[in-house]
């Protein structure tokens, strides 16, 4: 049924425009949620609804709306929102999920957050990886045994089959790399990348054979007592790469060495090794009623562009859109299309913060 | 990943909004390392940000700075972090799914190393053969 949808998004974009901080204090970690759903009654509707109009034009708000809401209508979703227990947006939620079926990724967030649903991998528009080359795939190239597994030894011999252009580890080259005739600026340079690296790459969980389990990220399967080790190796690396930036050096080696010989002892023991790892952070309780943001704290994130982009992306399997964007440096400008036909390109978005 | 790949594939870091400037949803763990920035307003701003970013990590692969008007960044849906992997004809083979829950790096790195052995123009169609002949005697 259409009029949900249409209802719903009335009320989305009269909510847009409550200034940020009405519905209590700043998103994320404000002191006192549970203070929020009490609030509505003391909110000065009649000012902020006279606000509205002022400010529609806040660039924030959903401008993709073509029929935005009259103000009579904002208001009304204004008062309906302000006055909604938790009770009332989870069913809210419930008749939106069930009733708009044809709804965008957008749709999917905003119900999860009506519902009162836990941020995590697979709510709302938190969706899955979307990957070219699935468990079945991988297995229906390598598993010629059909175990469900695949060994090392399958591994190798099937792609010691096809004549490409990685080296095989017998022939490994012996100029490591050293006199390497590329021409590209080329910083460290490590070892070729050999069949049995490519296969430690894809072994996540060390096991020595590839399995489903290696290439399910959900977060939903338990973890190997392998996958469980190789997890705590990678944090005793977060704590060694005091710099984040995912690469520990000698330098960073070297530091940690300091710092934990604490004795200047010229080497360490297991017990160094102990306290130049520990972190005091994790053992500090976490600060008392931090339940994280309520509902009404999400809807305003969501809202405000906090949680994400309204929009999409494109799918697996479509044409990435191009392009051009200026380096930080400003020495040029790169477009995407520019390494089409020639190379894959690994987009990375972030910021700093 | 960068250091290991680069020879066969071009790595860009696009820099776009801040996730969590001072001026927003702030985080304490940005404050403790000394990491304070406004979301900025203007392309200068944010170039600015990406430079101290770029230096504070000690960045090495190509930074592209998304314009203010956030326009690459709703292309691709790319807040607060996200990643892809496009194949040599310009297709989306791994899309990552939205920051921070879906921020998986090491799930990308399997997937390219699998493209790269399957998707090598030189011996594509020695590929196919291959499977072709596997599947067929199953």
């Amino acid at each position: 049924m259409k009029c949900f949808g249409v209802l719903f998004h009335t009320i989305l974009t009269s909510v847009v425009c409550i200034p940020f901080g009405l519905l209590s204090g700043t998103a994320c970690g404000a002191d006192d949620p549970a203070q929020v759903e009490k609030k509505p009654d003391n909110l000065n509707l009649k000012s902020e609804i006279s606000n509205l109009k002022s400010q529609n034009s806040d660039p924030k708000t959903l401008s993709s709306d073509p029929k935005s809401a009259s103000s009579a209508e904002a208001a009304m979703a204004l008062a309906l929102l302000g006055s909604l227990t938790p009770e009332h947006m989870k069913q809210l939620g419930q008749m939106l999920e069930q009733d708009w079926k044809d709804r965008p990724e957008w749709g999917d967030m905003a119900i999860a957050i009506l519902k009162g649903e836990n941020m995590r991998l697979g709510m709302g528009w938190w969706k899955p990886t979307a990957k070219r080359y699935e468990w079945d795939w991988i297995a229906g190239r390598f598993d010629s045994d059909k175990d469900s597994k695949v060994s090392r030894e399958e591994f190798q011999s099937m792609l010691a089959s096809v004549p490409g252009r990685v080296p095989s580890d017998q022939e490994k080259p012996k100029n490591n790399g050293a006199t390497d005739d590329s021409t590209r600026e080329s910083p460290p340079k490590g070892k070729p990348l050999t069949y049995e690296l490519m296969f430690d790459r894809l072994d996540r969980d060390l096991s020595g054979d590839l399995s489903v389990a290696d290439f399910d990220w959900s977060d939903q399967r338990a973890m190997s007592p392998a996958a469980m080790q190789a997890r705590m190796t990678e944090m005793l690396f977060y704590r060694l790469d005091t710099d984040s930036n995912g690469r520990v050096t000698t330098e960073e080696l070297a530091e940690f060495f300091v710092r934990s010989d604490r004795e200047a002892l010229g080497f360490l023991t297991p017990e160094d090794f102990r306290t130049g790892f520990d972190d005091p952070e994790s053992r500090r309780p976490a600060a008392t009623g931090q339940k994280g943001p309520s509902s009404a704290q999400m809807i305003q994130m969501f809202l405000t562009g906090q949680l994400g982009t309204f929009e999409a992306g494109p799918g697996l399997g479509d044409v990435a859109p191009d392009f051009t964007l200026p380096t930080h440096d400003g020495s040029t400008s790169i477009s995407l299309s520019a390494s089409r036909g020639k190379r894959p390109v690994v987009l990375i978005f972030g910021s700093f913060t | 990943m960068f250091a290991r790949y680069r020879d066969q594939v071009d790595f860009y870091a696009v820099y776009i909004r801040e996730a969590h400037p001072t001026d927003g949803w702030s985080m304490e763990s940005n404050d403790r390392v000394g990491i304070k920035i406004e979301q900025p307003k203007t392309n200068e701003q944010r170039t600015l940000a990406a430079s101290q970013c770029c230096q504070s990590l000690k960045l090495s692969m190509p930074l592209l700075v998304d314009a203010i008007d956030d326009r690459v960044n709703r292309l691709y849906s790319g807040f607060p972090d996200r990643l892809y992997l496009i194949d040599r004809d310009g297709r989306v083979a791994y899309k990552g799914g939205r920051g921070p829950f879906g921020y998986k790096p090491r799930e990308l790195e399997q997937t390219m190393v699998l493209m790269l052995l399957n998707e090598t123009p030189s011996e594509k169609t020695a590929v196919d053969e291959v499977t072709k002949k596997h599947g067929s005697d199953k």
